[in-house]
């Protein structure tokens, strides 16, 4: 008998302890700094990913980026006459200082070997400090919808009960943006990050911290409806804006250029937007608008040539579906469909021939954005602008993943929209219906736009905290989870 | 009850519900507005119809008043296919009390108005009612109280109306056909007491073809078949057996040049009325043209637009040459706030033009729409009239005079707007020593000046 209990006692441990497993601590190293010595510039990214890899075991993960890490990782390599020094401080994502480590040697031979000296020591630190937590990316899986009751009179949120903040957070962003994009990824760790209002553009990049690098600010008779980025024929990246400006579209593009945001066409008569279609390559899509169709025709893809735009390959587009509201997916024959979300909210999925197949039951989407047109009845309307909203988009993964974004309101009667949560809904196509994956956690704010980085594999979440007032421009966040 | 008889009606209510979940895409779908208008006004009075300026007094009173507008509309969808569309208003003017007795009568009937004192007034009436059906991918059917405007910019009919309208969608091409009743004078005096057999009938025939993104053009037969016994209040007047069988044909057009959105249309009218003069007809040939730019300057939008409709300039009885309109028409890119009707300045009751019927009238226009902040806007327009008919006066000038309105507004919140108005209208020949009572004076110029809260959803 004492032998069962002592069999049991044992193997509640090991069940107990194996969440610890579940879940290694998220390590970022950011490029070293590098002092003395020849080919410093080359030393910096190639000890970065030395040290990377050899952190990463089974109790660490090095993640590429810092707003996924649990731990920052910085390092300095310093080399007098033959002697270098390896010297690396662990930090957590808020700033705190962990743990310091070095170690030294007389040859450039022995730097590898000196590369992994470090990582064990730092390894055997940061597992003392940090016995591994249950990782809380705010992504609810189907198998984890069903939670325990809450014991005691508190009911606490799923990831303060776990003890530790999933994903990163932005700190409040100036002004209410509508509208997300993201640019290059950046050596350090961070990216590119491009943000809309209704006339404002602002260029960010995204580390630890959000920092506005630029800002331009459109007329005031513009208004932008749609933002997006692609990389352009010379290797730089291209920001289409998409704007109407008195009824009509007179859309721009921009680039970087150092720390400026520099305008490279203008006045392009046409809707945007840069998108992988049944997951495959991203590219620009373009559609036009026509005299009485808001969105005219068939969707095409689009190059740009200094201030011209040139399309081929038409896309033929179903009921309900535009450029922005449509997306195509691919099942396991590898037969392509089309799915679009209708003005309604229902995610409807079509056929080769552009047949209705499947709608949902749920509503999805929902957005404030909206453009108008001077064209309503104004008798019967008591209005003379026409009011378009547009939807969320419906983004797809290479793994013929359907995203779509979810918001709900408390006041979304007509044309008055006031949304009050959100969430980014993933599902997939069985063959028949889609079925939901996964959900993230519902936010605290409205979600104007969401983005799904797949080659990083985060969800960049943007929230307007604050609506624009009188004389406020309002405010906003990003979050970024980890989608795992 | 047994065991399984209660088993067997419960699987039949589930099954019941199961079959009912296809009810559960049921959307509603509401709309509405709240129109809130203080007017100051020598010529605006609550009321609509033609201003006849001349002939009024060389000086006249202002009007103060404050108006409201509310509109609810429902629709009922019960698919992408089939809705029901319901639109209801309540218009009210402060303290008006409004009986359902003869003009004059005391309180003692149903107040109508609600606007005064302790108000409970019956001021709900119906605006559109109506059933929206698709029938497969290409054909829609309306029918029922609905909205409906002509293919040139409502000059020959913008309201709502009984009718039964039917679009075929055929790629670029669009085919509108309809028909409304929108008198029936049957039982009138002399009239035939049969439904149907006393009636102002008009069937409309819309084809546009969308022939590129910036460009469509609509050919559009109107026929109207008048066989009532009285004149619609802006029809020709007539009387038992004075049918009137009107053929209204217009080409309109629509492109983008340069930059710059250009319309325009030209529209004719044959037709006759019976027995006009003793056993004689009398002829129609009324005409109307247009011609419209539009595009972004600075912040905002500059417009311009030239507007003809014919008059009656016919010495001869039997030939009527003026453009002949449903009576309920508009004319709403002038921009104008007196002398043309232009719905988007009627936002309550008051609905008082110069032309509220927009006939007998050309009318060059220019206007500019600036946007100056995200919130705050302000629109100028002014316009300048003459008369092709001069019977209005005596006078031998056919200028009517220049209209200059200004209007400023703010966007207090997305969907509710505070604006205010100011128009004056400096009259031109046609009215010269017209004032009542006094030779050899002029009318009072009219002018109106408004302040709005507008609130939509």
């Amino acid at each position: 008998m004492k032998k069962l209990i002592a069999l049991l006692v044992v193997l509640i441990a090991w069940l107990t302890a194996m969440p610890a497993f579940a879940a290694p601590l998220r390590v970022f190293v950011v490029e070293m700094t590098a002092a003395g010595g020849q080919n410093k510039d080359e030393m910096k990214p190639l000890l970065q990913t030395l040290l990377a890899s050899r952190l990463n075991g089974d109790a660490i993960v090095a993640v590429g980026s810092i707003s996924e890490a649990d731990v920052v990782v910085a390092g300095t390599y310093v080399t007098i006459g033959k002697i270098f020094s390896l010297d690396a401080i662990a930090k957590t994502s808020a700033g705190k200082t962990l743990t310091r480590a070095f170690v030294q040697g007389e040859s450039q031979d022995e730097l590898i070997p000196a590369v992994g000296k470090l990582a064990d020591k730092l390894s055997a630190e940061l597992v003392k400090m940090y016995p591994a937590a249950p990782a809380a990316s705010g992504i609810i899986k189907n198998e984890q919808l069903v939670r325990p009751v809450p014991v005691g009179e508190f009911i606490k949120p799923r990831e303060q009960e776990q003890g530790a903040v999933g994903g990163w957070l932005s700190k409040r962003l100036e002004g209410a943006a509508n509208l997300i994009a993201t640019g290059k990824n950046l050596p350090d760790g961070g990216r590119e990050i491009f943000l809309a209002e209704n006339r404002r553009l602002s260029y960010y990049r995204q580390g630890k911290d959000m920092k506005l690098v630029a800002e331009t600010e459109m007329r005031t008779s513009e208004k932008i409806i749609s933002l997006d980025t692609i990389e352009a024929g010379d290797g730089g990246l291209d920001i289409y804006v998409t704007i109407i400006r008195s009824d009509e579209l007179a859309s721009q593009v921009w680039q970087v250029k150092g720390d400026k945001l520099v305008q490279v066409a203008e006045n392009l008569p046409y809707f945007f937007r840069s998108i992988s279609l049944a997951g495959a390559a991203r590219k620009l899509y373009a559609q036009s608008m026509g005299r009485d169709a808001d969105f005219y025709g068939d969707v095409y893809e689009a190059t740009r040539n200094s201030s011209n735009i040139t399309v081929k390959n038409p896309i033929k587009m179903p009921r309900y579906g535009d450029l922005y509201s449509f997306n195509q997916l691919c099942d396991r024959d590898g037969k392509i469909f089309t799915v679009a979300i209708n003005p309604d909210g229902y995610l409807i999925v079509y056929d080769q021939g552009l047949n209705e197949l499947w709608r949902s039951n749920d509503k999805f989407g929902g957005s404030e954005l909206s453009f108008q047109k001077e064209d309503a009845d104004v008798r019967t309307t008591g209005n003379k602008f026409r009011t378009i909203f547009m939807n969320q988009r419906v983004q797809v993964t290479s793994k013929g993943e359907v995203l779509v974004g979810k918001n709900d309101g408390f006041f979304v009667i007509g044309d008055a929209r006031s949304y009050k949560k959100g969430a980014v809904y993933c599902l997939a196509w069985n063959g028949s219906s889609l079925d939901e994956k996964w959900r993230t956690k519902d936010t605290q704010n409205y979600m104007p736009d969401y983005l799904f980085d797949e080659a990083r594999n985060e969800l960049l979440i943007l929230q307007t905290v604050q609506r624009p007032g009188i004389s406020t421009r309002g405010a906003s966040s990003l979050a970024i989870k980890k989608v795992e | 009850m047994t065991f399984k008889k209660t088993v067997a009606i419960a699987t039949a209510a589930g099954a019941l519900a199961a079959i009912s979940v296809p009810a559960m895409a049921f959307e509603n779908e509401f709309h509405g507005l709240l129109n809130f208008n203080t007017t100051f006004s020598n010529f605006q009075d609550g009321g609509s119809g033609d201003f006849a300026i001349a002939n009024t007094a060389e000086k006249k009173q202002m009007n103060n008043y404050i108006e409201q507008r509310a509109r609810l509309q429902y629709i009922a969808k019960a698919s992408d296919d089939l809705k029901m569309v319901t639109q209801f208003e309540i218009n009210n003017r402060f303290g008006n009390i409004n009986t359902v007795t003869a003009a004059g009568a005391t309180k003692s009937g149903a107040d109508l108005s609600g606007s005064d004192l302790d108000a409970d007034g019956l001021s709900l009436v119906t605006k559109h009612v109506y059933l929206d059906f698709n029938v497969g991918k290409n054909f829609n059917t309306k029918l029922g109280i609905q909205p409906y405007k002509d293919t040139i910019k409502g000059l020959f009919i913008d309201a709502d109306i009984p009718a039964i309208m039917t679009k075929t969608t055929m790629g670029a091409y669009t085919l509108g056909a309809g028909f409304t009743r929108f008198a029936d004078d049957a039982g009138t005096t002399g009239s035939s007491t049969r439904l149907g057999g006393a009636d102002k009938d008009l069937f409309m025939l819309d084809n546009t073809f969308a022939i590129n993104k910036d460009t469509k053009a609509a050919l559009s037969y109107y026929f109207l078949a008048d066989y009532g016994t009285t004149g619609a209040s802006s029809l020709p007047a007539h009387t038992l057996n004075q049918d009137i069988l009107l053929s209204t044909l217009a080409l309109s057009g629509e492109t983008k040049l340069a930059g710059i959105s250009l319309s325009g249309f030209a529209a004719m009218q044959a037709g006759h009325q019976k027995n006009f003069v003793g056993t004689a007809s009398r002829k129609f040939h009324g005409y109307a043209a247009n011609v419209a730019a539009k595009m972004a300057v600075g912040p905002g939008t500059a417009k311009t637009a030239f507007l003809f409709t014919s008059g009656n300039n016919s010495a001869n009885a039997r030939s009527y040459k003026g453009w002949v309109t449903s009576s309920v028409n508009s004319y709403n890119e002038s921009g104008m706030m007196i002398l043309a009707r232009n719905t988007g300045n009627s936002p309550s009751s008051t609905d008082r033009y110069v032309r509220r019927n927009v006939t007998n009238i050309a009318l060059l226009t220019m206007g500019y729409d600036a946007k100056l902040t995200e919130k705050l806007y302000a629109n100028g327009n002014l316009g300048l009239a003459w008369t092709p008919a001069s019977g209005e006066t005596a006078r031998r000038a056919d200028l009517m005079g220049a209209e200059l309105n200004v209007e400023t507004g703010y966007k207090l919140y997305s969907n509710l707007t505070l604006a205010a108005q100011a128009a004056y209208m400096m009259l031109g020949g046609l009215y010269s020593d017209t004032a009542s009572g006094v030779a050899g004076k002029d009318p009072a110029a009219p002018y109106s000046v408004r302040l709005h809260a507008k609130y939509s959803f």
